[in-house]
């Protein structure tokens, strides 16, 4: 009956949420915030406005005026009387997307499966839809030109969305590169600080200049430059990216215990390392990163005997 | 030989020996191998320019002959002796740091002379030792020709100076025909006797009888098999002929990278370890192997330098950093003796060269290019989609950076087909990152960045020679009016260089300088580049 829940929200909330949907599934008519209070006697009026300014919003509940009396009723997207006025294609095109839930589905897929042969009609239905605020178009990161449809209430799923380095579909390489940086700021001051500790137990020190992805993330979490939340997840996408940057090393350290989320018995561990060499002599030259050293020949048109780039180098 | 490299090897020799001999050695390496008459037919100098030319590039151990069955004499070029001169600069002060002064001043004479007998560079290095020592005004006394002869057989010891193969002699017994093969290396290195510091004062080269010093004198008669240049005469008929092992010299460099790159990864003492470590293994182990000869513990604990002496728990800590991290430099490889540890030289110069490669990558790329890269080397073959996903890169980026990658050949692109048609849409296309590759095409390209230097420096000082002369000649008036010390003239001809003059002198001096420093500085690129390929490409036989 109630629509699928989607977001994980504190327990607290939901706690509070969901005994409204109940109780508004018993009194199909609507009920007071009187009633409310009474089911859930321990709710503060602050909590209880926040939850259900969150239904609303969702619009998984709808307001309704009785009198002076405020009545809050469920919105009930699945049945037909929502799609009311529309002939049965509307239904079916409403059904189809309604089933692929929170993953999207995209137009040509609800053609073959409406076996709506008409686009135009398709599109038109697909438009009234929309108006009436019954379902959305999302835009899918993983083409940026495919367009899914879901329930309007629905948050999109994170391969549709591209989790927390997508705004709006546009891959924010920004706040990757932020996050990057300040990993292995983080990273480089546990090396330093286990100088300072161990400066003479090469051994010890190497292992306490290692820190898991979970110690990353709280100090991420800590400065606050995140708006989203991370798991543990994005934060070892980003170590793995100083990993390739060569900034970062990788290894595995045993915990004893094998935690409950994977089963493992060893977490990955990381801490920042420099190269292993300086810069080579060759890109120290101008030839080393010269654009035009295929085309450079001694008695040509690019020659190191005129050639300018030399010359800057050399103030000469 | 590719262009790029004859056209560097024409570069250098002609710095030091001068446009005929740079010719005759380049044609020498486009033609592999030639005889005299054919060299004289087409470098189009007479016979006897040619046989002084070829003269100067055997005693410098550039070309070697040999005699074909029809029994003419082909002469045939080691491009790679050539390339060698670059490093002189390096092979001297390696020697000076291992074993002082008067091993510097040894292997330089050798260096110079290509081959000569140990008695004459004795001499000279004695003599120039004790120069400087009067010059200095110390008063010390005077350094004998025992001491650096003693230093000469520290040197053989130590394999930095070796004998230079027999010259095979013709029917008539006047002329070597061929270089011999050594069968015996170790008969390289058999330690100089007597007979071998012997020296005949005021000649250059030593002569037993008359026949000799005239074939020293270079008999390079066109015609037949005698036309060949006398190298070193029977063992027994006088002392032998010497030459530096740059071989040797190349493993000390070798460790010198290793140990630099542990301090680098661990700390410095950690780079002691792998010092005494390398140390120890190098009498041990074959040089060109993969993994050195198992060290123990204890053995290395002992061989530790007196000053650097770590405790035992440290040199344990030590140890464990090496093998467990540190790119796996070290493998434990058994308990006994405190526990057996072993140097894996090809994955420390691997992982030093990628090291290497990756900065070229920064540098001319970007730090997002270099992480696609290391992406490549990790994952092996991946979809494009896939690099930008692990990068975490923007698509347009990525996708930019990736093909001017591709286009300069630093990463390398495999088709896999669905069907036969080769369509696109039914594609994929994998990115890598061929290692062989990428270091042969930046060898090359250090190869055309040393000769452009070297192009450019030449150019530099020959535009300014008429400054350059008269710097030359001021200086020369100033230094016998100091003898005379007339001051005062002096100071007027000081003046003689004007201060616009000096301006540009020292412009010249910084440029040529800074020039100089990235010719060795490339070459150091080039050096660990070799080593890894020649590790790769000649992987060293299986012992038995
Ligand atoms: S000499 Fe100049 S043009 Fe030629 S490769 Fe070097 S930088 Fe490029």
């Amino acid at each position: 009956m109630a629509a699928p829940i989607v977001k994980q929200e504190p327990s607290e909330d939901v706690d509070i949420e969901a005994k409204i949907i109940e109780l508004c599934g018993q009194n199909p008519k609507g009920i007071s915030d009187d009633v409310i209070k009474q089911a859930i006697p321990q709710s503060d009026i602050q909590q209880r406005v926040i939850a259900v300014n969150r239904l609303l919003s969702t619009n998984r509940l709808e307001l309704l005026k009785s009198g002076t009396k405020i009545l809050y009723r469920l919105k009930d997207p699945d049945s037909a009387n929502q799609v009311k006025g529309a002939d049965t294609e509307e239904k079916v095109v409403f059904q189809i997307i309604k089933d692929s839930q929170n993953k999207g589905i995209w137009t040509r897929d609800i053609r073959i499966k409406s076996n709506l042969k008409n686009i135009q009609v398709l599109n038109k239905i697909l438009k009234n839809l929309e108006s009436k605020k019954l379902i959305k178009a999302v835009k899918s990161v993983n083409a940026s030109k495919k367009k899914v449809y879901m329930l309007y209430n629905l948050e999109p799923d994170q391969s549709v969305t591209g989790g927390p380095w997508y705004s709006a579909s546009e891959f924010e390489s920004e706040f990757v590169e932020i996050l990057n940086a300040q990993a292995h700021k983080f990273l480089q001051q546990r090396a330093l600080d286990a100088n300072k500790v161990y400066p003479e137990e090469p051994w010890t020190r190497l292992q306490a200049s290692y820190a898991t992805a979970d110690d990353v993330l709280k100090y991420i979490t800590n400065l606050g430059i995140s708006k989203v939340n991370l798991t543990v997840k994005d934060m070892e996408a980003i170590l793995d990216t100083l990993i390739f940057d060569g900034k970062a090393e990788l290894s595995a350290r045993t915990t004893g215990t094998a935690s409950q989320t994977t089963g493992d018995s060893s977490v990955k561990i990381y801490r920042a390392v420099r190269p292993l060499t300086d810069t080579s002599g060759f890109v120290r030259t101008p030839c080393g990163v010269c654009p035009v050293i295929t085309r450079c020949t001694l008695d040509g048109l690019i020659s190191p005997k005129t050639c300018i780039y030399l010359k800057d180098w050399l103030e000469f | 030989m590719s262009r790029v490299n004859t056209e560097l090897c024409y570069q250098i020799v002609k710095e030091y020996y001068g446009e005929i001999v740079a010719n005759v050695a380049s044609f020498l390496i486009r033609s592999k191998s030639s005889s005299l008459g054919v060299i004289v037919q087409r470098t189009c100098y007479d016979s006897k320019q040619v046989k002084q030319a070829l003269l100067t590039l055997i005693k410098q151990n550039i070309v070697t002959f040999s005699q074909t069955k029809s029994g003419s004499i082909e002469y045939t070029a080691k491009p790679e002796a050539i390339l060698w001169i670059l490093r002189f600069p390096n092979y001297i002060h390696c020697a000076k740091t291992l074993f002082g002064d008067a091993a510097e001043l040894l292997v330089e004479e050798l260096l110079l002379q290509g081959q000569t007998d140990l008695g004459s560079a004795v001499v000279k290095t004695t003599n120039k030792l004790n120069e400087s020592l009067r010059s200095s005004g110390s008063n010390l006394p005077e350094i004998s020709q025992s001491l650096i002869r003693d230093k000469a057989v520290l040197l053989v010891k130590a394999r930095l100076i070796r004998r230079c193969e027999d010259v095979i002699l013709g029917k008539s017994g006047q002329f070597g025909v061929a270089v011999s093969e050594v069968t015996e290396p170790e008969q390289l290195f058999l330690l100089p006797t007597a007979i071998d510091f012997e020296t005949s004062p005021g000649l250059k080269r030593p002569a037993s009888d008359n026949m000799e010093s005239k074939a020293k004198r270079i008999k390079l008669e066109a015609g037949e098999a005698n036309e060949q240049e006398e190298n070193k005469v029977h063992k027994s008929q006088g002392p032998g002929y010497w030459r530096v092992n740059v071989y040797q010299f190349h493993h000390h460099f070798r460790d010198q990278v290793i140990i630099a790159a542990v301090a680098k990864n661990i700390d410095q003492r950690a780079s002691e370890v792998m010092r005494t470590m390398l140390r120890l293994s190098e009498t041990r182990s074959n040089p060109l192997s993969l993994e050195s000869e198992p060290l123990s513990f204890t053995e290395i604990s002992n061989a530790m330098p007196k000053d650097k002496i770590l405790q035992k728990n440290m040199l344990d800590q030590y140890l464990k950093c090496l093998s467990d991290n540190c790119y796996n430099f070290v493998t434990k490889v058994g308990e006994s003796g405190g526990g057996l540890y072993q140097i894996n030289i090809f994955k420390a110069i691997k992982a030093i060269c990628v090291s290497h490669i990756e900065t070229i990558v920064l540098e001319r790329f970007g730090s997002k290019a270099l992480r696609m890269f290391r992406v490549l080397l990790t994952d092996k073959q991946v979809e494009q989609k896939q690099v930008e996903e692990r990068a975490m890169l923007p698509p347009k980026e990525a996708k930019e950076l990736l093909y001017k990658m591709f286009a300069e050949n630093f990463i390398t692109l495999t088709e896999l087909s669905k069907t036969p048609d080769h369509a696109p849409t039914r594609t994929f296309y994998f990115f890598n990152v061929s290692l062989i590759q990428v270091s042969r095409m930046i060898l090359e390209r250090c190869y055309q960045a040393i000769s452009n230097m070297m192009v450019r420096r030449q150019k530099c000082l020959s535009e300014n020679k008429r400054l350059l002369d008269k710097q030359d000649r001021v200086e020369a008036i100033i230094a016998s009016l100091d003898a005379e010390g007339a001051i005062e003239q002096k100071e007027e001809v000081e003046q003689m260089v004007t201060p616009s003059e000096k301006a540009q002198l020292k412009k010249i001096s910084d440029a040529a300088k800074t020039l100089e420093l990235s010719e060795i500085q490339l070459d150091q690129t080039i050096f660990i580049l070799e080593t890894y390929l020649s590790y790769t490409l000649h992987p060293p036989e299986v012992k038995k």
